[in-house]
């Protein structure tokens, strides 16, 4: 394939964590997309009961034991990763546009719009993530859909700041006067000059995002905030699991693991794609 | 003699740094008349760069009048703009890096709507042609350039907007003696074709010799000499043009022997 001979690619590999990091995001993005064919109990991510079969340890037919109604710990935490992934990506949809035109918007026109854009971005960036996200929330019923507001809530500024001082940088390169002095509308200029040349750091940021955002997500489900039962998510097995330690360890310690290994996952790939476009966070 | 075609009367620039003023452009006033090709002399900091922004309209100027075809220079008016470009000193900031040469080069032509829709491709490869590169280009981007190869580039895409006038700030500044030559000769090609008028702002007096007709030499936010450039080489009349023309590195004898 092309793109194992490119250069990028070459650079991206030298480094065996950055690897290791894209094998595991995508390994996991394959598993919880095709989650239905990929695990052993597929209706076990449902409201399903099998008392005779509850409380197993792991072994071959279920590998990380089953809960206290019979079901399979290994399908559910596949089907969490599907509710995370599926978190993570409606969160940045949201906040990633919306804090990146208000970056650019500041960065650009400067002045009194700059102003007020960037003061609010501080005052959100000036209150603890999960405090924010917890208020919130309080006012909202705890469901997926509340919780992914939440959480978009207190991501935008970070892509604010972000896109705001590249903005800022790259306002005065050459080819942004030359553009101007063409004839180019604001609008072109924002979108055709800048924008795309913030796109390395965006695409990074993004990356390193979504483990942070899915370990949010996990810990207002885990706190009863965030998404409810019967919908498998790897917070909310974590939070139940707990009150059986450490005699049925299995229920919470691999949901705790599944959450490592995803944030992980994204977090050494983030690093790898820093490292390949060679951009400041 | 016909009506010049930029005139630049009693134009003052000031900057507010802090609490003090700085004068950068002081009462200036001259002509340009079209088909001129004027170079405007000096060292860092005499106000070179700031008149090149006044003429391009990015900078206001405090006091005074710049007309162009006794239009006042506005940087919102697109008829305008489009008359009187620019070519930026370092080729390397000055094309996008994520557009490729095709796309830089349709921009103006789509601003100013040069020609209809599906001759953009014919008329940017007929851009190439003037300055010396072809087709091959289209697709590439700036990192696949070299500084030679992008400072064409700018060139073409000043060309794009058929201006009348184009400011060139050090043009050659950033190539090696080779390819400067090559870009002048081309410059010089090129104004003969289109009639252009250029306007040069440099400190290399050795291009300023090869390739105007007028001169004029600045210090401080003031012009102190303004002439042929080959009387202002021959006989300078300033102590200062005279120490910017013994400050020209030469090769001969002859030539060092030569200097005012």
């Amino acid at each position: 394939m092309k793109l194992f001979k490119s250069r990028g690619w070459y650079k991206f590999s030298k480094n065996p964590l950055s690897v290791l990091g894209l094998l595991i995001v995508s390994l996991i993005v394959l598993m919880a997309v095709f989650a239905n064919y990929l695990t052993p109990f597929p209706e076990h991510a449902g409201p399903f009961v099998d008392i005779p079969n509850k409380i197993k340890s792991p072994s071959s037919t279920y590998f990380f034991g089953t809960d206290k109604i019979g079901r399979d710990s290994f399908s559910r935490i596949i089907f969490g990763y599907r509710t995370s992934l599926y978190l993570g990506v409606i969160v940045l949809c949201i906040a990633v546009p919306i804090g990146t035109s208000l970056g650019l918007v500041a960065g650009y026109f400067g002045g009194k719009i700059d102003a007020i854009i960037m003061r609010i971005t501080d005052i959100f960036l000036s209150i603890p993530p999960l405090v924010l996200a917890l208020s919130i929330m309080a006012f909202l019923k705890p469901t997926l859909t509340n919780a992914m507001i939440a959480v978009s809530m207190m991501w935008w500024p970070w892509y604010t700041r972000l896109v705001y001082n590249l903005t800022r940088s790259i306002k005065n390169e050459g080819f942004v006067v030359s553009a101007r002095i063409v004839g180019a509308s604001n609008f072109h200029i924002i979108f055709k000059e800048i924008l795309p040349n913030c796109s390395a750091s965006l695409i990074t940021k993004i990356t390193l995002d979504m483990g942070f955002v899915i370990l949010i997500g996990s810990s207002l489900s885990f706190l009863g905030l965030g998404v409810q039962p019967p919908t498998p998510d790897l917070g909310t097995m974590v939070s139940q699991g707990s009150k059986y330690l450490p005699d049925i360890w299995w229920l919470s310690v691999f949901p705790g693991l599944a959450i490592l290994v995803i944030v992980l996952g994204f977090n050494l790939l983030g690093d790898g794609l820093k490292d390949l476009f060679d951009v400041e966070l | 003699m016909s009506e010049p075609l930029l005139k630049i009367q009693n134009v003052k620039k000031i900057f507010k740094v802090g609490f003090s003023n700085v004068i950068a452009v002081n009462d200036v006033s001259f002509n340009i008349e079209k088909h001129d090709s004027v170079s405007i002399v000096g060292e860092s900091g005499s106000g070179k760069t700031t008149l090149a922004n006044l003429i391009l309209g990015i900078e206001e100027p405090t006091a005074g009048t710049i007309l162009y075809n006794d239009k006042k220079i506005n940087f919102n008016d697109k008829g305008l703009r489009k008359k009187i470009q620019f070519v930026q000193q370092n080729p390397l900031s000055s094309l996008n890096p994520k557009k490729t040469i095709y796309q830089t080069l349709e921009l103006p032509l789509k601003i100013h709507n040069i020609c209809p829709r599906e001759d953009v491709k014919s008329k940017i490869i007929e851009l190439l042609r003037y300055v010396d590169l072809d087709q091959s280009y289209l697709e590439r981007h700036p990192y696949s350039l070299s500084g030679g190869q992008r400072q064409r580039i700018s060139v073409a895409r000043a060309l794009a907007c058929e201006p009348e006038i184009i400011i060139f700030d050090e043009p050659t500044s950033a190539l090696d003696v080779l390819i400067q030559l090559k870009i002048l000769n081309l410059l010089a090609e090129i104004k003969e074709k289109l009639n252009l008028t250029y306007i040069f702002i440099t400190h290399d007096l050795a291009v300023v010799r090869n390739i105007s007709d007028k001169t004029i030499v600045m210090n401080k936010g003031n012009i102190v000499e303004m002439n042929d450039t080959q009387k202002v080489f021959e006989s300078p009349k300033q102590e200062y043009t005279k120490e910017l023309i013994r400050s020209i590195p030469t090769i001969t004898d002859e030539e060092e022997a030569a200097k005012p």
